[in-house]
């Protein structure tokens, strides 16, 4: 029983000596480590199962997830019961990061509704099925803070970090049972020693401290830093809702009408109607002359505007047909007005004739010694459309050759204090600076009328030649419709308008 | 006695060290569980937001003086032709204290006929960082912006829907309390087809922080 005696002492001595401010230490110290330990051993180890394992590095998920949670994510989701859930997915927008955030609602398409706990908006952009990474299934708290320090190069924290853990291993070495002293008691120790397995143990424990230490100190800073993270993004948006823009079904009509025609003959009579209807409301009718039969007249019902209603047209049968002013009265011609016609004619046409003008008599022609003619729209023999004005001297502006091409379209001519305009199906195609017009008294007509005289603004055949001591009435024998005078000009964007609408 | 005493002395102090890692392990243990159970079970309550702190939020003034994370449609345009134009100005409030990359797209167009109007509805987009005591509204009176270096510059139909395909509106903001005023111009293109005659659009307009 020496072996039980000789201790007696030394146990005294020891007990004497060992403070438990060391042992409290070496216990604080321990279960620090051991707890570090333990938290990164679960953090890291559904990794061997195929699971995932992602540090968090912002906070959108508080309080629940805080930066520096490890969240570990089973591969998958079960779209029945994953609403509620924390999943983490692929960024969809930061390419090749991974978000996690709570599933709101599933959609339609089987997308996932997500949001920050802390957003106050779901994310804009519902998550794909296969964009799912995980289903997050165990959170430890704060065991991947070195990561995110690192990542935010918050380095006094991590300094600390360090420093504590380098505390704990130094307590933790220094709290074991010393070894036997005293010159007296070495032959016995050595004997006894091997056959005691707690002194093995006390050996070992600071060897195997310090090799968890070692494993923390560097898994917890260096080692998790190239962990795979996740953001739990912050977003907030805000909306400005239901902007509205909207075009109505303008009516080429009522879109005249609202130009303020000084006469529009929309020419949608029908059988041996006589009198041609004045839509702008002004009361200035119109006469089929010399009368409403088919011989001189054919009432279309392909008129220029398809998306009028009714949408009829005129053609032009006899040499003799005209549509001229009913009113017996004379007007002052206007020097600011616009001439506007639909008109077509097919490719073999190349008779020309007058579209719209301005004309004394009446009815019929005369010679420009007791009569008078401008302000026309006129095609010559190679289908040329010609606006024209007498201003001392033959002023006109023409379009390209071809409109006798078997398609509708759209003249207009005006003049004002800018300058003459012409332009064909919306389009400019002339202008000039041309401001006055012959002085004249006279009637509005449509579809023939004298044009003696403007052979030298002509192309192609049927030239009715330069001399104006004669009449030549030419007639339009093709088609014309929505015949319309205004006595203003109107602009460029109101003529596209108008086109646009037809 | 003494050495009775000493033994159990000694058997403590192993007892407590060989404690001390079970103890550790069990905090670690019912911590997961704990946070778990709180973040990850399917019934967590999240709807007490802490999005007070560290967080983002953003509103606008819908054109007045009202800021609210939803306002109604700046823009009510009725009787549009080929080349009307217009522009208005809204002024988006960052209340937050992150940092992030505000962003502007719209949601989807819907309408009579409105992929046809939302294609040649040219939106042009300009946007300014003021103050956070700022208020532009409707009418863009101090606006200051100009209209130099669009956010954006194409059409309805072009402006993207989602916040990552926005990334051409990008405005940084530093994370205080500061304003973005946006000039959003618009113009029926003078070449729209004859086929955008009945035609609506209708549009949200979103702002969007990350």
């Amino acid at each position: 029983m020496t072996a039980i005696t000789e201790p007696i002492r030394d146990e005294v001595g020891v007990k004497a000596s060992y403070s438990n401010t060391r042992l409290m230490a070496g216990l604080l110290g321990r279960s620090w480590l051991w707890f570090l330990a333990a938290s990164l051993a679960i953090s890291l180890a559904p990794i061997l199962f195929g699971w995932g394992s992602f540090v968090v590095v912002s906070g959108s998920m508080e309080p629940a997830v805080d930066a520096g949670d490890v969240i570990i994510a089973s591969p998958g989701y079960n779209p029945l019961t994953v609403t509620g859930r924390v999943v983490t997915f692929e960024d969809p927008i930061r390419e090749g990061n991974f978000l996690s955030h709570r599933v709101v609602s599933v959609d339609e398409h089987g997308y996932l509704v997500t949001r920050g706990d802390a957003n106050l908006t779901v994310d804009s952009a519902p998550v794909a099925p296969e964009a799912v990474v995980g289903t997050g299934r165990l959170l430890v708290r704060f065991v991947g803070l070195p990561v995110v320090w690192v990542r935010q190069g918050n380095w006094l924290p991590l300094v600390v970090h360090l420093a504590l853990v380098l505390g704990a291993i130094v307590a933790t070495a220094l709290d074991h049972e010393p070894a036997y002293r005293g010159p007296t008691l070495r032959s016995r120790i050595s004997q006894h020693e091997p056959r005691d397995p707690s002194r093995l143990r006390q050996r070992a424990a600071p060897t195997i401290t310090f090799a968890v230490a070692l494993l923390i100190g560097v898994s917890s800073t260096l080692g998790t830093a190239g962990a795979e993270v996740t953001t739990a993004s912050f977003t907030a948006a805000s909306f400005n809702n239901a902007s509205r823009w909207s075009v109505p079904n303008w009516s080429y009509r009522d879109s005249v009408l609202a130009l303020g025609p000084y006469l529009y003959w929309k020419l949608d009579e029908t059988g041996t109607a006589t009198t041609a209807a004045d839509s702008s409301g002004n009361g200035r009718t119109g006469t089929y002359n010399p009368g409403g039969t088919s011989t001189y007249f054919t009432r279309l019902a392909d008129g220029a505007l398809v998306t009028d209603t009714p949408d009829r047209a005129v053609h032009l049968n006899s040499a003799g047909s005209c549509i001229n002013t009913t009113s017996t009265t004379s007007i002052n011609a206007p020097q600011v007005f616009t001439v506007m016609a639909w008109f077509r004619a097919p490719s073999s046409y190349t008779d020309g004739g007058k579209i719209l003008g301005f004309e004394r008599p009446q009815t019929g022609v005369l010679t420009p010694t007791a009569g008078a003619y401008d302000r026309q729209l006129y095609m010559d023999g190679n289908g040329r459309i010609w606006f024209a004005v007498y201003n001392n001297t033959h002023v006109t502006l023409n379009s390209a050759a071809g409109l006798n091409d078997g398609a509708w379209h759209m003249a207009v001519g005006t003049q004002s204090a800018s300058g003459m305009r012409l332009y064909i199906d919306g389009a400019i195609v002339g202008s000039n600076t041309n401001t006055v017009a012959e002085t004249q008294t006279g009637w509005w007509r449509a579809g023939c009328g004298n044009l003696a005289g403007w052979g030298g603004n002509w192309g192609g055949p049927n030239n009715p030649g330069t001399d104006s001591g004669v009449t030549q009435n030419r007639t339009f024998q093709a088609d014309i419709d929505e015949i319309t005078v205004l006595v203003t000009a109107l602009s460029s964007q109101d003529v596209t308008f108008l086109y646009w609408t037809r | 006695m003494a050495y009775v005493i000493d033994t159990s002395d000694r058997r403590r102090r192993r007892a407590l060290r060989a404690a001390a890692p079970l103890a550790a392990l069990l905090v670690a243990a019912l911590l997961v569980w704990q946070g778990s159970n709180a973040a990850f079970s399917a019934i967590t309550d999240n709807t007490a937001n802490a999005w007070t702190t560290g967080s983002l939020t953003l509103t606008n003034n819908g054109g007045g003086t009202t800021y609210a994370a939803s306002t109604t449609g700046i823009f009510a345009e009725t009787n549009l032709k080929p080349g009307d134009t217009g522009a208005k100005c809204i002024t988006v409030h960052s209340g937050g204290t992150l940092p992030g990359s505000l962003r502007m797209y719209r949601g989807a167009v819907t309408g009579t006929n409105s992929a046809a109007l939302a294609a040649v509805l040219d939106v042009r987009v300009d946007a300014v960082v003021v103050s956070a005591a700022t208020n532009v509204q409707a009418n863009c009176t101090g606006y200051t912006g100009g209209t130099s270096g669009a956010v954006y510059n194409g059409t309805m139909n072009g402006m993207s829907t989602t916040y990552a395909g926005a990334a051409g509106t990008s405005v940084a903001l530093t994370g205080g309390a500061e304003r973005v005023v946006y000039r959003i111009g618009w113009t029926v293109n003078s070449s729209a087809g004859n086929s955008v005659q009945s035609s609506s659009a209708q549009a949200d307009l979103v702002w969007e922080v990350n």
